[in-house]
């Protein structure tokens, strides 16, 4: 079986790139790291590509605010190439910075045009690392399925606070269910900080295109990909739940979405 | 000669004594009037006078922070418990220890920019701390951040450049309820200074993608004036590219940001002391993004073997690494060829700024192209600025004109070597000791002491999981509330070998006995790195020593008598130090002309690895019915605690490493742990037992029982058995099922069966059957991690 | 065309919560000031280059605001009856978001070289006076080491630093 292609998006600033690589090769993808000047210099194709991942990290160092350079520099700059990949129905997955790129790029949710939504600072002011609960909608992402219904992921950031443009928008959200992972107790329960460590509207943790094949989602699967990985897995004989880690199954799926 | 209009022409040829010292003040140089006259010397000899760029160059080379003079002079030391005077040079007694041990597994040690030891498949890690404490007492958050990026540096320039994989934050500041009217002007109240180091180490680190997962923060009011803030990160590099060579006809190249007047004087200044008279220049504002940048294009360059040398621009700027990498072959350097951020700069500016984010290469010519093109690609500045001879000389050149020509043999061999007096006296042990000590009461005092207290706001603002490599966090547990003994790190992605990092600070202990405050540090980083599954016979040592006023007799006393005490544990441990760093004159001149000195502080860190990352261990109770066992001897040793400091009483008997007792005691520990019969484990420091006891519990979120007359020790006191800070020390949870094996295992060792786990919320403190007292686990919780406040 | 000097400011709509504020209202109580009753922040982008107002305000609206959680203002920062006090970095000082805007800009495909620097204002508003608002934006706001600060009067403009290039237009 040929590996399918996945991009790893690079540009200035970005960080988890590496493990992101590593998270999608041990999933079965053949995956690059590639600097955007490749494609922006023509020396490189999006179309090459079955898959592009933005990973996390602090691209163009989030100046001016997270992720808006890079959102700016994809419509403006690899416009045609981005909306061709969209075309084609090719996956793509924006993880934390990723995300923040995405919606801020109208990439996400993606309906109606433009800007829908952004990640502002967190309630705290201030960069935040915790492990969280997330509970997860699976019906129109492909993804996220043969996940339990409430996974832990990390989420490291400092603008994660998911703000929809309006009702309007949140509406369209919910009734679409494009919700794809939210933040909630242990018992799955929408509450308020550390449990959402941001103050994100609804908990909205991660959101999806209506079609399911863009995704985006604040929390880090690829920290999450070994059971070593969870903060607590001495507490946790071998044999538990977290044998199958959650970010690994969502980066599995994505494999054989593309297989 | 031929001079430029911006070069100026220094007249040292026939300047007298008190011009000499007048001319090194004038210029910032911090040289005493030895070293001026050597300079004077060299200059007669050659029958000119030196130029602003040589003699500036001179002056950084030679500054304590590039050559370290103190910790090379010859100290004629007297011991006032020997009550002998001999002679130490205290660098050679470091060196000692790393020479006596000869691991095969040290691959480079006090040679470069950092030291590298063997990890495993063909890899190495390399581990470097530094000091930023001058610009972040002025500028926190610039101060700091350019620490952080400076100490990276370090990692991509050792060897032929290292990955990041860590990096490690050690601060000291005065106490944050410290009242502000006290404070002299230009000094920052010690809240700000913590948000702003905090932030700065925040937004740099997390900003380059790598995790800060392991320190610790230490608050007294000897910081208030200096606070203290080490910075160190681990790296990761093949085998085979832990040593660089420069050929004849290399060409230098310097890359990544470009050069401004920024920290000028840097190297000088952060050797002397600080007053309210700063210039701007000296404080500086760190690019991460530059220095991400640069990361990321090295690592390319490195593996397609495109440069021969390689080193960063720290302290001295260009000056100094030029200097450095050409010190065998000589070297050429034009200047205007220096990508400037402004158009303005003297040719001595340029060559001395210390601008951050920048490296300098040797390329050899036939790289050129491919190198600089390779940057561009990813939007990094890479200039070709001259080129290595075998002149032995250093010839910087700007449009066409000479502005200095040194001698490289001088420059690096021509500094007088120090001549210091030193005298150590022991402090009388004090008389005063806690009376009518409600022990609930005073354990609750201590959870809530900034020194003890949990450190959770600052951790979880550094991105401790990036890399995704971290599998022992700094914070652990069932809420992930409980502190870590030490991080580990699975940096290869087809190996389950790990990479531990630990750490030990305790300047409380150094006021009263520096030789043991350098035993408790060194042996508290090895005993943090044993409590997660480390290997206790693989520690590498850093030391990173902060004195207050050296040039007086007795604080240099306590130096050496801290040194010897680094060497005398270190060879009792078995672990080699691999790098180390001085910051000293860490003292603050108040208007009066009073000085304020920081306490004696040594910071160890360890850098050992674990073979099997899947065998590593945490400190959190793990199940109600496991045994807690306490291991080691308790002894009255209240010296320097935080429980006598409670009390205020000053003196007592310092806590002493006793190595023939602990080191048998580690390695049954070690094994234990391996053979996984040890669910937790930690180890008493700040506080002692009972303080240790209760972080466990907060992280398992268990209760515990356990019984004082179990504690191993002479007939012990029940404070001592509580608060006690005897060195040696875990605590251990068995369960029930290995109860046996690991008796056994521990026999002959001091180890006491002192309670159990239980499924009930209280801490319960008895002696014999009767209960002391007791504790709910939300109330350790609440005042232990409710007492830093952001 | 001639050179000009453009102010913009971004500040957050009323219904987004301003952390940053919030965190100073806070570090200004514990530095015992209790008359301050409301802060409000904003970032300030002081542009200079040949640029029309048509391009200024696609930076503006394009780059520099979030349409979203924000709203900007072209000229000279003030609120209705709040003091504030402006911080900008001192000539020569790293300013990274300054370098980061100008490469930005750029990708606007406005391709006239502009010079780009950042500052912050805060807004108080409180029964306050100047002295009050100095020893606020020492303890608090700004380092003199590399950075200058001004106090502004409510709506009255400058009260206290020399004038300020950047409020012309």
């Amino acid at each position: 079986m040929v590996k399918p292609r996945v991009l790893v998006l690079r540009v200035a600033g970005t960080n988890c790139d590496q493990e992101t690589v590593w998270a999608l090769q041990m999933a079965g993808a053949s995956a690059e790291r590639v600097h955007l000047n490749e494609f922006i210099s023509g020396r490189k194709r999006l179309k090459d590509y079955q898959a592009l991942v933005i990973p996390g990290g602090f691209s163009y160092g989030d100046d001016i605010a997270a992720g808006k350079v890079l959102a700016n520099q994809l419509l403006y700059r690899l416009e045609n190439d981005l909306r061709e990949l969209v075309h084609r129905r090719k996956p793509i997955l924006g993880i934390c910075n990723g995300f923040q790129v995405l919606v801020k790029a109208g990439l996400l949710p993606g309906q109606p045009p433009g800007q829908q939504a952004t990640l502002t600072w967190n309630d705290s002011a201030r960069f935040e690392d915790r492990w969280v609960y997330l509970k997860v909608e699976t019906e129109v992402c492909p993804f996220v399925k043969n996940l339990p219904e409430i996974i832990r992921l990390p989420v490291a950031h400092a603008e994660g606070k998911f703000l929809p443009a309006n009702k309007k928008v949140l509406g369209f959200l919910e009734r679409k269910k494009l919700v794809v992972f939210r933040y909630v107790s242990p018992s799955g329960e929408l509450t308020g900080y550390p449990y959402n460590p941001n103050g994100s509207v609804a908990g909205i943790a991660g959101i999806c295109s209506p079609d399911g094949l863009i995704l985006g989602m604040m929390p880090h699967p690829e920290r999450a990909v070994i059971r070593q990985h969870y903060p607590d897995w001495l507490r946790h004989p071998e044999s538990s739940a977290t044998a199958a880690t959650a970010g690994f199954q969502i980066f599995k799926n994505m494999v054989d979405y593309l297989a | 000669m031929v001079t430029s209009s911006q070069v100026k022409e220094i007249n040292l040829l026939k300047a007298s004594e008190s011009e000499l010292v007048a001319l090194s003040q004038k210029h910032l140089l911090s040289l005493d009037l030895k070293e001026m006259k050597a300079i004077q010397r060299h200059f007669q000899r050659l029958g000119r006078n030196p130029t602003d760029c040589e003699l500036e160059t001179i002056a950084q080379t030679w500054s304590e922070h590039c050559v370290h003079k103190t910790f090379k002079a010859v100290i004629n030391y007297h011991d006032g418990l020997e009550k002998r005077t001999r002679k130490v040079v205290c660098l050679n007694e470091i060196a000692r220890v790393t020479r006596r041990l000869r691991k095969r597994w040290c691959l480079s040690v006090f040679q470069d920019n950092a030291g590298i030891i063997e990890f495993t498949d063909g890899w190495a890690v390399a581990f470097k701390v530094e000091t930023h404490n001058h610009p972040s007492a002025l500028e926190p958050y610039g101060g700091a951040g350019t620490g952080v990026g400076g100490v990276i540096r370090d990692i991509l320039g050792v060897g032929l450049g290292a990955k990041p994989i860590l990096n490690t934050d050690v601060f000291c500041f005065g106490p944050l309820d410290f009242s502000a009217e006290e404070l002299p002007e230009g000094v920052l109240h010690p809240r700000r200074i913590f948000k702003g180091v905090v932030s700065g180490v925040r937004d740099y680190g997390n900003r380059m993608g790598i995790p800060t997962a392991n320190g610790a923060i230490i608050f007294d009011p000897g910081y208030v004036y200096n606070c203290l803030v080490f910075c160190g990160t681990v790296g990761i590099m093949p085998e085979n590219k832990i040593f660089k060579k420069v050929s004849v006809g290399d060409l230098i190249v310097v890359a990544g940001g470009r050069t401004g007047r920024d920290g000028i004087h840097g190297a000088t200044f952060s050797s002397a002391s600080l007053n309210k008279n700063i210039p701007t220049s000296v404080v500086q504002i760190g690019n991460p993004i530059v220095e991400k940048k640069l990361l990321d294009v090295l690592m390319v360059a490195r593996d397609l073997n495109l440069y021969r040398a390689i080193t960063d621009c720290g302290a001295g700027g260009l000056s100094s690494a030029i200097g450095e990498m050409a010190r065998d072959t000589g070297a050429v350097v034009w200047l205007e060829r220096v990508p400037l951020k402004y158009a303005d700069l003297a040719p001595w500016e340029i060559w001395l700024s210390e601008s951050q984010e920048r490296m300098v290469l040797a390329v050899p010519p036939e790289n050129e192209e491919r190198l600089v093109s390779l940057f561009q690609n990813e939007d990094v500045e890479a200039t070709v600025i001259g080129q290595f001879t075998d002149s032995g000389q250093l010839l910087l050149k700007y449009h066409d004109h000479t502005v200095g020509e040194l001698n490289l043999n001088f420059l690096h061999h021509g500094l007088p070597r120090r001549k210091l007096q030193a005298y150590f006296h022991p402090r009388p042990p004090a008389r005063i000791t806690p009376e009518n000590v409600e022990w609930k009461e005073t354990l609750r005092q201590l959870l809530t002491d900034p020194v003890i207290a949990s450190k959770e706001v600052v951790i979880r603002q550094y991105d401790h999981e990036v890399q995704a490599q971290t599998i022992i966090k700094p914070l652990t547990g069932v809420e992930q509330s409980g502190p870590s003994d030490a991080v580990v790190l699975k940096p290869l992605a087809e190996s389950w070998a790990g990479v531990v990092v630990g750490c030990g600070i305790n300047p409380f202990y150094g006021e009263i006995d520096p030789y043991a405050m350098a035993g408790c540090s060194l042996e508290e980083a090895i005993r943090n790195v044993v409590c997660v599954g480390g290997d206790p016979f693989r520690v590498a040592l850093l030391d990173n020593f902060c004195w207050g006023e050296t040039s007086q007799p007795e604080s240099l006393g306590r130096l050496v008598r801290c040194v010897e005490g680094c060497r005398d544990f270190a060879l009792a441990y078995g672990a080699p130090f691999i790098s180390g760093k001085d910051s000293l004159n860490n003292y603050f001149r108040k208007e009066d002309g009073s000085v304020s000195s920081i306490p004696p502080t040594l910071l160890i860190s360890a850098l050992s690895t674990i073979p099997d990352v899947r065998k590593a261990c945490t400190s959190d109770l793990k199940k109600p019915g496991n045994n807690i066992y306490l291991c080691g001897v308790t002894r009255e040793e209240f010296g320097g605690s935080r429980y006598y400091h409670l009390f205020h009483c000053p003196g007592g008997q310092v806590p002493l490493p006793r190595p023939a007792e602990t080191r048998p005691l580690m390695k049954k520990l070690y094994q234990a742990i391996r053979n996984r019969w040890v669910a937790a484990c930690h180890d008493c420091s700040e506080g002692g037992f009972i303080v240790a006891l209760s972080e466990m519990v907060i992280g398992g979120t268990w209760g515990a029982e356990v019984d004082l007359t179990k504690v191993n020790g002479q007939p012990l006191k029940i404070d001592a058995c509580l608060f006690s800070e005897s060195q040696g020390r875990f605590i251990v949870e068995v369960e029930q099922e290995h109860q046996e094996k690991f008796e056994s295992l521990m026999e002959g060792q001091p180890v006491g069966l002192v309670g159990r786990v239980l499924p009930e919320s209280f801490l319960t403190v008895k002696l014999g059957q009767e209960i002391l007292f007791q504790f709910t686990i939300q109330e350790l919780a609440r005042s232990w991690k409710g007492a830093i406040g952001w | 065309m001639q050179k000009l000097i453009w102010l913009v400011e971004v500040f957050y709509r009323p219904e987004v919560t301003d952390g940053a504020a919030e965190a100073i209202r806070k570090a200004v109580e514990e530095l015992g000031i209790s008359v301050v009753e409301k802060v409000w922040t904003s970032s300030l982008y002081r542009l200079e280059g040949m640029l029309e107002r048509t391009s200024i305000v696609r930076i503006a609206r394009e780059l520099l605001t979030d349409p979203i959680s924000q709203k900007y203002r072209l000229g000279f920062p003030q609120r209705p009856g709040a003091w504030s006090v402006q911080v900008w970095y001192k000539p020569g000082v790293t300013d990274t978001v300054a370098e980061t805007t100008q490469k930005a800009i750029l990708d606007l495909g406005i391709n006239t070289p502009v010079t780009v620097a950042t500052g912050r204002c805060y807004f108080f508003q409180g029964k306050l006076r100047e002295n009050i608002l100095v020893s606020i934006a020492r303890a608090l706001l700004a380092n003199e080491l590399i950075e200058i600060f001004q106090v502004y009067q409510p709506s009255r403009g400058k009260k206290n630093g020399d004038q300020q290039s950047g409020k012309r237009n």
